[in-house]
């Protein structure tokens, strides 16, 4: 696995729960000074990925889970990972459902969401069942595929724009602090959780990590922007899907073009399959090793995916998830900004008394 | 070897579920797919939603019913027609101005959350009789569609106004603007007869523009592409491009605006020996009167139509840009000076001298 491709997966990755999440929610979260919001919540991450792969660094080969048990012992780390188990698990219904809402809103009106959601955890159980290596083959392939895609849609709308919007550029109260919304955009840091997970020999340097979401912060910024610069913040408040719209916005005659939102549905939905298959290996992962190494990986990646299925079915609507919503914010919190931290402690300790 | 059957079974299971994207499809020749909506008042009901339908022969199809919500009027008509109807195609929004002075925040709202609706579709409001201009059909020529009319790409010109759902409905939300509608009734030989733009202050119309004024109108906005002024009696101008240029200086007594619009224009039309400064001068001291008549009626409606507001954005704080609409454009003092630059007269020289004076060295040779 080289660098250039593990970093393409990081960029991806991080890209899927921008455009499913970011511009709306910081949209929300305040009314003006946006860039201060979204700078705040990379250069959090850009700490906590210096803290990860510090942490990581002396032990090739090894994983978190390698670290956390060889340092504190296995029902150490099982209390210390469940958390996380939570997390990953709460997360992949959303991102699912979410996606499901978003492709039947656009894409397929009349089709059940049955159908869509079983195509949708078709693919993801296979990419998972195939581990991480094809998925980050796969992930060049949707680069390739995607980013022309994404980046058209999102600078075709620059015949809309209207600077005026940018305005106020100054947060003048500070309130996105006190927003539930703005702790929900911490999900986006779980794009580098999967670094641990993959002991490889070959480690990443942090310079180009920090590079490669330098990039994510560029289109982070722009997913945010695109939209409020159409519609202005007052406008775009409104909407479930701002940067959809702003797409939607454009209106050439060439007949391809008609529905570009389209366009953006697919692409984003390809980056959601990727996201949902990284957290479904990760979270297969984590649970054969640590808590049930007897049942093959397969066998259980079945029955999570059986369970997710079931489970998103039984959703009625979709404010029923605003709860677990806001409720795995918490849990996010700890699986990517607390638990670095512990392992950071646990890699020291390690390091200082290796055998114990 | 089973093993290989096994897994073939299962790729062949696995891409049955790809019918997933077929389901419950509609094959277009089952589909109505209208292009032109009109909201209208309903004589007993609250809306008459009239629906017009191309067909592939050239002629257009008429749907027309009344309920008290606009979805339940679209049901009612999908309930007596042939076929399935599909609004994806809609590209057309026409309502009555009688419904338009009572408000069209719902109708928009609609329009926006219907998301079978593209936001990119158009809007406008019918100055007239309502039946008449939806009802109102041309000689079938197949390739012409309403929305052309509009089209920038195709019958637009800037002494119409356009207007799309989304642009509707961000200045229905927006702070620091309002919008204006194009006004149409039924032409005689063409689908639509433009008659100025409705000025609208949040969601209903407070005043209108003529043809002249709406020209003006797009042309502070930087829409111009195209545009003929008449000066006076065979003398007209054609814009080539405009420069607008805004001098906002804000202080606690309200914001003064200094606008500079710079023309370069052609000549299209002018009598004989008038001169190109001549002309200029006129046309500066004609449009700069225009323009400031036109602004002051504008702001006599407390309508920011010319988005004033989003020229003071950069320099208000949030609080202010709440306030923009109550407290501040109604204190706006706004002066627009405009120059003209004539660039040429096309085929003709200036100057060509004295027709006088080349007549008689012409008599001259004779002798």
């Amino acid at each position: 696995m080289s660098r250039v491709k593990v970093l393409t997966l990081f960029t991806l990755l991080h890209l899927a729960s921008i455009f499913a999440i970011l511009p709306e929610r910081i949209i929300s979260s305040t009314s003006e000074g946006h860039w201060i919001a979204i700078l705040i919540l990379f250069l959090m991450e850009l700490m906590i990925l210096w803290i990860y792969l510090r942490s990581l660094k002396p032990f090739p080969g090894m994983s978190i889970i390698d670290i956390c048990t060889s340092s504190i012992g296995v029902w150490g780390s099982r209390i210390v990972i469940l958390p996380i188990i939570i997390f990953l698990s709460i997360e992949l219904l959303l991102l699912m459902y979410f996606q499901e809402v978003e492709i039947k809103a656009v894409l397929l009106q009349r089709t059940p969401a049955a159908a869509t959601l079983l195509l949708f955890i078709t693919l993801c159980f296979y990419a998972a069942w195939k581990g991480l290596t094809v998925m980050i083959r796969g992930s060049i392939a949707l680069s390739i595929l995607l980013m022309p895609f994404i980046i058209f849609s999102m600078l075709i709308s620059f015949k809309n724009f209207r600077l005026s919007y940018v305005f106020p550029l100054w947060v003048s109260d500070w309130s996105f602090w006190t927003q539930p919304d703005f702790y929900v955009c911490i999900v986006i840091f779980a794009g580098f959780l999967f670094l641990g997970m993959s002991p490889s020999k070959q480690q990443l340097k942090f310079s180009h990590t920090a590079l490669t979401l330098g990039i994510v912060f560029v289109m982070a910024i722009g997913s945010v922007y695109v939209p409020l610069l159409v519609f202005g913040q007052e406008t775009a408040v409104n909407f479930q899907y701002p940067m959809l719209m702003a797409s939607d916005t454009i209106d050439l005659e060439w007949v391809v073009f008609d529905w570009l939102p389209s366009f953006y549905v697919v692409a984003s939905s390809a980056l959601a399959v990727l996201k949902v298959s990284v957290l479904l290996w990760m979270l297969v992962a984590i649970l054969h090793q640590l808590y049930i190494p007897r049942l093959g990986k397969v066998w259980i990646l079945s029955a999570i995916c059986l369970g997710l299925y079931v489970i998103s079915l039984l959703i009625p609507d979709i404010q029923a998830l605003d709860f677990y919503l806001y409720l795995n914010s918490a849990f996010c919190v700890y699986s990517v900004i607390v638990f670095p931290m512990i392992l950071f402690l646990f890699s020291r300790r390690l390091r200082k008394w290796p055998n114990q | 070897m089973k093993s290989n059957m096994i897994s073939v079974s299962i790729l062949f299971m696995l891409i049955s579920v790809m019918l997933a994207g077929c389901w419950d499809t509609r094959d277009i020749n089952k589909q109505y797919l209208p292009v032109v909506m009109g909201i209208g008042k309903g004589n007993a009901e609250k809306y008459r939603i009239i629906l017009q339908i191309p067909d592939a022969s050239g002629k257009t199809q008429i749907l027309d019913k009344q309920a008290q919500s606009i979805s339940k009027a679209i049901d009612l008509i999908r309930t007596d027609a042939e076929k399935s109807i599909e609004l994806v195609h809609l590209r057309l929004l026409l309502i009555d101005k009688k419904i338009a002075q009572q408000g069209i925040e719902n109708l928009i709202n609609f329009a926006v959350r219907a998301n079978d609706i593209s936001i990119k579709g158009l809007v406008a409001v019918v100055d007239g009789d309502f039946e008449k201009t939806m009802y109102h059909q041309i000689s079938p020529t197949p390739e012409i569609s309403s929305y052309d009319y509009f089209s920038q790409d195709a019958g637009w010109t800037p002494n119409q106004s356009i207007v799309r759902i989304w642009e509707a409905f961000q200045s229905l939300n927006s702070y620091t603007e309002d919008m204006a509608l194009p006004m149409l009734k039924n032409g005689e030989r063409t689908l639509f007869t433009f008659k100025g733009t409705a000025i609208m202050r949040k969601d209903r119309i407070v005043g209108t523009l003529n043809t002249e004024e709406t020209l003006l109108f797009n042309l502070f906005k930087g829409k111009y592409t195209g545009g003929t002024i008449e000066i006076a009696q065979n003398t007209s101008v054609l814009i080539d491009n405009a420069k607008i240029k805004h001098q906002a200086t804000w202080s606690e007594q309200g914001p003064k605006l200094y606008t500079f619009i710079k023309l370069n224009v052609f000549i299209t039309e002018s009598p004989e020996g008038k001169s190109n400064a001549t002309i200029e001068k006129e046309l500066q001291e004609k449009l700069e009167e225009q323009f400031n008549k036109t602004a002051t009626k504008i702001q006599s409606y407390e309508s920011d139509i010319l988005s004033v507001g989003m020229i003071y954005r950069p320099y208000l704080s949030e609080k202010q840009v709440k306030g923009w609409k109550t407290t501040w454009f109604p204190k706006l003092t706004q002066h627009i000076n405009v120059k003209v630059n004539v660039l040429n007269e096309i085929y003709f020289k200036e100057n060509v001298t004295d027709k006088h004076e080349q007549g008689h060295m012409l008599k001259k040779e004779a002798y």
